[in-house]
């Protein structure tokens, strides 16, 4: 190290120090519990006894570890795109120069904000498939509406849908994005003769980005540990078809108290959520755009 | 003087007697005010009559099984005294070693154990054993029962004073009292599953049998009775669509949908508890009636299985012999107080009596409680419970056949049932 | 006939205030069931097809729901532990992102990526030990374990934090450091009043967090009088047969500070950070 980097070393790792005292006291010592856990059989109550790979070894033979990680995939496969897609076109609405703008945007947020047993009956309502509301807009273009969570084809994509209500946070991130967008930008590319279109892919889009690494990591690790909105929607049916991998999990800790399986069913998906961010991190290098820094 | 030394004497004399009480934590979920309330006054005269000990009541949110607050915290050590347990689970949380022996204490205290099993219906105390030994003393319980509403029978031609007796004519009224509209359902007249028409309602009502405690054997998948009360479900799910009927009445809910409530649904299966139920959220003018539980020719008669609550000892209570003589107390005469304040069905046998002075429409319920059925007692319950839903969620959508999904289902559960047994 | 460039904005103006109007109808209906919930009778609970305004509406479901548990009791303790706990967060969580965006070092990377792992465990497994080291430090059964956790930094704040630090300029930092500027003089007077959106966005996301907090509370807490909304709301949900109404007005009365917190906080997100003048 140069003295420089020895002088920079100090600064920033004070800087980072209250969060990693907190690691040390806090978090260390649960996730290594979790891994040592993961090798052995416990049952809370009494001491864990060693069994090596032996959780592991059950879990690929377990089918239920297998269709709730499909569903769990599927989650995350339609979450992340459709939550981006409707969070990003919310935000754009939202930042549109009208008068009582401020009226729309505290809405949105609403959904977020109620607890989830009044979200979860107004959903059924909402999907119901005879006495539904979107059943009935789709009667208007002849469209026979599916049976949304009472089909086991169509439940998943159900829950994906319902959590688009919960896409105000997102909107909100990128509504704070955009206005961080020197407008001079925008100005020059009027007076260039841009479209709208142009100036969204050209301006908006590359200056948002780190607002959607972000969005992209956070939303990736939270659709991979969904439980909420199926545990109240659907409990994980019909046929398990809704049942999420951290649901699954759940059941094998409280439920039937097998923590040493759990905690190996945690480190699963803890690899996968690892993968998928490392991913995310190495893609970045070629789509983050952070305006005016130089490193 | 004398005065001044008196007073002494009794300050001492009382703060000793403080000194020794014994303060005791009792955790449970009965939030319905009512219940609460009931509770809370049993605790109080407890209190009052034992000056050694002192009761705190702690209401915990969460339904069933949700024991992820007691898990933690016995793990750390600083669990309750007494807890309000699921009764079925009693043998598997025994089992985990979540639980201390009850029987153990009882018997410290004096108490004549086999006496005291003698006046709690003997599918109460199947479920509180575990290797032959009480680990919990049983609470309230329930019962399932047919319910109808006679206004659709009437509309439907149907007599609302003749509820179905047997399975053929719950099929015929089912196929009168629904109503399509194209293929679109407007009205159904059952649905088996709905409600609490669970593996185990049918399973009963066709005779059959799901465990045998002597071989400590599953053998459902192998009993032609219990075959045959699946092939019987999927019936329904064939004739009129399982996403048509999911549609009407999702098997999950958990928000403020009940087809029967609305007038939508003919008959259900459901507990005593839809009693309170209807009467507070039907509309005014809803008539219903109470029947037996339907079965076919080689069934059975009367056929209900009991569920319901118990009171047990977590591993690691401060106080353990404090907290027998607390849930002594509270599954005797507080069970007896609790049926008469809140109709919910007593384990207790004397308690029957003052609920049906209570409230006489409770007879329907009591009568079936001597022969009850109770779900098997092992020590892993809640996963045998998990699997046959799972096996029937699979024979409904036709994932598997019968025979298929009762196997797949048989097979794993005894697999873990070996493993605890330690076979 | 050509539209002139006035016209044809207003006309793409009225477009989104449209699309506006259907989205908002849409996202108020979660809201708005709960309210008209809230208003029923009981034996309007159950009707198919269901009623969608409760007229003549049912006041008294409020009074049942403040009576059903100790309603004040428990709002002030959800007030307490949510401060605490937004408090917590606004004084570290930045700190910490700054550590992590505009001072490069070497090993920061390292750092991050570990913090970020961090978020990658289901709470289900790491719950009991945690638990056990904030009984070990005797603080089962207090606020404290609610609050704690935010005053060292919560992981995903920090990383959203950080997203928007780096895009502030690095000339604009450098240019303080020549003038002799110490790193927390440059955090404190440059960075946090160049991020009072996001600042108060992450007050916002935190605010909801610890007020809607169930698991974290159950656990912990063993005294009902400490317990916070959260956990009065489920209180509703018996086997019993559930008071949706009741527990409807009981959620409509505890999401009020949220409501008012956002439009406070509202004003200020609109404006955005005013970098126009000082990007050049």
């Amino acid at each position: 190290m140069t003295r420089m980097q020895r002088k920079n070393f100090r600064k920033g790792f004070l800087f980072i120090l209250p969060w990693l005292v907190g690691f040390a006291i806090f978090t260390v010592y649960p996730i290594v519990a979790s891994f040592y856990f993961s090798f052995t059989e416990y049952h809370v109550t009494k001491p864990p006894v060693w069994v090596g790979l032996e959780n592991y070894r059950k879990l690929f033979k377990d089918v239920l570890f297998t269709k709730s990680l499909a569903n769990t995939l599927y989650y995350a496969a339609g979450l992340v795109p459709i939550g981006l897609v409707v969070g990003l076109f919310l935000a754009l609405l939202l930042v549109q120069p009208l008068k009582e703008i401020v009226l729309y945007r505290g809405v949105i947020y609403f959904p977020s904000i109620v607890p989830a047993y009044a979200f979860a009956t107004v959903g059924i309502w909402f999907f119901h498939p005879y006495l539904g509301f979107v059943n009935y807009i789709l009667s208007f273009f002849g469209i026979d509406g599916p049976m949304w969570l009472s089909d086991e084809k169509w439940a998943k994509f159900t829950i994906i849908l319902l959590a688009q209500w919960g896409a105000g946070g997102t909107a909100l991130i990128y509504m704070a994005a955009i206005k961080d967008i020197p407008k001079e930008l925008y100005e020059a590319a009027i007076l260039d003769g841009a479209t709208r279109w142009q100036m969204f892919r050209k301006i908006t889009l590359p200056l948002i980005s780190p607002a959607t690494l972000y969005y992209l990591v956070t939303a990736t690790l939270a659709a991979l540990q969904i439980f909420d909105l199926p545990q109240i929607m659907t409990g994980g049916g019909p046929a398990n078809s809704t049942l999420s991998y951290v649901m699954y999990l759940y059941r094998h800790a409280f439920s039937y108290v097998n923590m040493g399986y759990a905690s190996a069913m945690a480190w699963i998906l803890f690899l996968i959520s690892a993968f998928f961010t490392f991913l995310i991190f190495k893609t970045s290098r070629r789509w983050v755009f952070y305006y005016g820094s130089k490193r | 003087m004398r005065k001044l030394v008196i007073l002494l004497v009794l300050i001492s004399v009382f703060t000793l007697l403080l000194a020794e009480k014994v303060e005791i934590v009792f955790w449970h979920n009965m939030s319905n005010p009512v219940d609460k309330k009931s509770i809370e006054e049993s605790v109080q005269k407890f209190n009052e009559t034992h000056p050694n000990i002192h009761v705190k009541v702690v209401l915990v949110p969460g339904s069933e099984t949700e024991i992820t607050k007691l898990m933690t915290a016995v793990a750390a050590g600083t669990g309750p005294d007494v807890y309000y347990l699921d009764r079925f689970t009693v043998a598997q949380r025994a089992y985990q070693g979540v639980l201390e022996c009850i029987e153990d204490y009882l018997v410290q205290l004096g108490v004549d154990v086999e006496a005291l099993k003698q006046k709690f219906f003997k599918f109460a105390i199947e479920e509180a054993t575990y290797n032959g030994k009480l680990y919990a003393l049983p609470w309230d319980t329930d019962v399932r029962v047919l319910y109808y509403n006679k206004k659709l029978f009437r509309e439907a031609g149907l007599d609302p004073d003749k509820p179905p007796v047997t399975i053929e004519e719950l099929d015929e009224y089912a196929e009168k009292l629904t109503k399509m509209k194209g293929n679109r359902i407007e009205q159904l007249g059952f649905i088996p599953w709905f409600g609490q028409g669970w593996h185990y309602t049918w399973g009963w009502a066709f005779g059959g049998k799901f465990y045998d405690p002597k071989t400590q054997k599953l053998v459902f998948a192998e009993d032609p009775k219990i075959i045959e009360s699946f092939k019987w479900q999927k019936k329904y799910a064939d004739k009129y669509g399982m996403k048509n009927i999911g549609a009407f009445a999702s098997a999950y809910s958990g928000a403020n949908l009940n087809p029967f409530l609305a007038g939508k649904l003919a008959m259900v299966v459901d507990g005593n508890w839809f009693l309170a139920q209807i009467r507070t959220f039907a509309p005014k003018d809803f008539e219903y009636g109470i029947a037996p539980i339907p079965y076919p020719p080689y069934g059975e008669a009367n056929s209900t299985w009991a569920g319901g609550w118990s009171l047990v000892i977590p591993k690691g209570a401060k106080h353990p012999k404090e907290a027998a003589e607390f849930i002594l107390y509270m599954a005797t005469e507080g069970q007896i107080k609790y049926a008469i304040d809140t109709a919910h069905l007593p384990t207790y046998k004397a308690g029957v009596p003052e609920l049906i002075k209570k409230d006489p429409m409770q007879k329907h319920f009591a009568e079936l409680l001597p022969t009850a059925h109770c779900r098997p007692v092992i020590p892993v319950g809640a996963l045998l419970w998990d699997k046959l839903t799972e096996a029937r969620d699979y024979i409904l959508y036709g994932q598997k056949t019968v025979e298929q999904a009762l196997k797949d289902a048989e097979e794993e559960v005894q697999k873990e049932l070996d493993k605890a047994l330690g076979k | 006939m050509r539209l002139g460039k006035r016209t044809k904005e207003r006309i793409m103006m009225n477009i989104f205030r449209a699309l506006l109007i259907i989205v908002v109808a849409v996202y108020m209906l979660p809201f708005f069931w709960m309210i008209s919930t809230s208003l029923k009778p009981d034996r309007d609970l159950f009707l198919m097809p269901p009623k969608w305004f409760p007229i003549p509406p049912e006041w008294s479901n409020y009074k049942q729901a403040i009576e059903y548990f100790p309603f004040l009791r428990y709002f002030i303790n959800s007030v307490i532990i949510t401060a605490g706990s937004v408090l917590g967060t606004l004084l570290v969580s930045p700190l910490v992102a700054y550590g992590f965006s505009k001072i490069y070092w070497p090993g920061r990377d390292v750092f991050f990526y570990i913090m970020l792992s961090t978020m990658m465990l289901p709470f289900a497994v790491t719950m009991i030990p945690t638990f056990i080291i904030f009984k070990k430090l005797g603080l089962v059964n207090t606020f404290w374990p609610l609050i704690i956790p935010s005053f060292f930094g919560v992981p995903i704040h920090i990383f959203l934090i950080r997203q928007f630090f780096n895009t502030i300029p690095d000339d604009f930092i450098d240019a303080a450091r020549v003038d002799g500027a110490t790193e927390l003089q440059i955090y404190w007077k440059v960075m946090l009043p160049l991020s009072k959106p996001i600042l108060l966005l992450v007050g916002l996301f935190q605010f909801i967090a610890s007020w809607n907090n169930y698991l974290g509370p159950l656990i912990y807490l063993t005294d009902e009088e400490k317990y916070p909304l959260a956990l009065g709301l489920p209180l509703f949900l018996t086997r019993y047969g559930t008071h949706w109404n009741w527990m409807m007005a009981a959620s409509t009365l505890s999401i009020i500070p949220i409501v008012v917190f956002f439009f406070f906080a509202q004003s200020y997100l609109i404006e955005g950070i005013k970098l126009s003048g000082l990007k050049e």
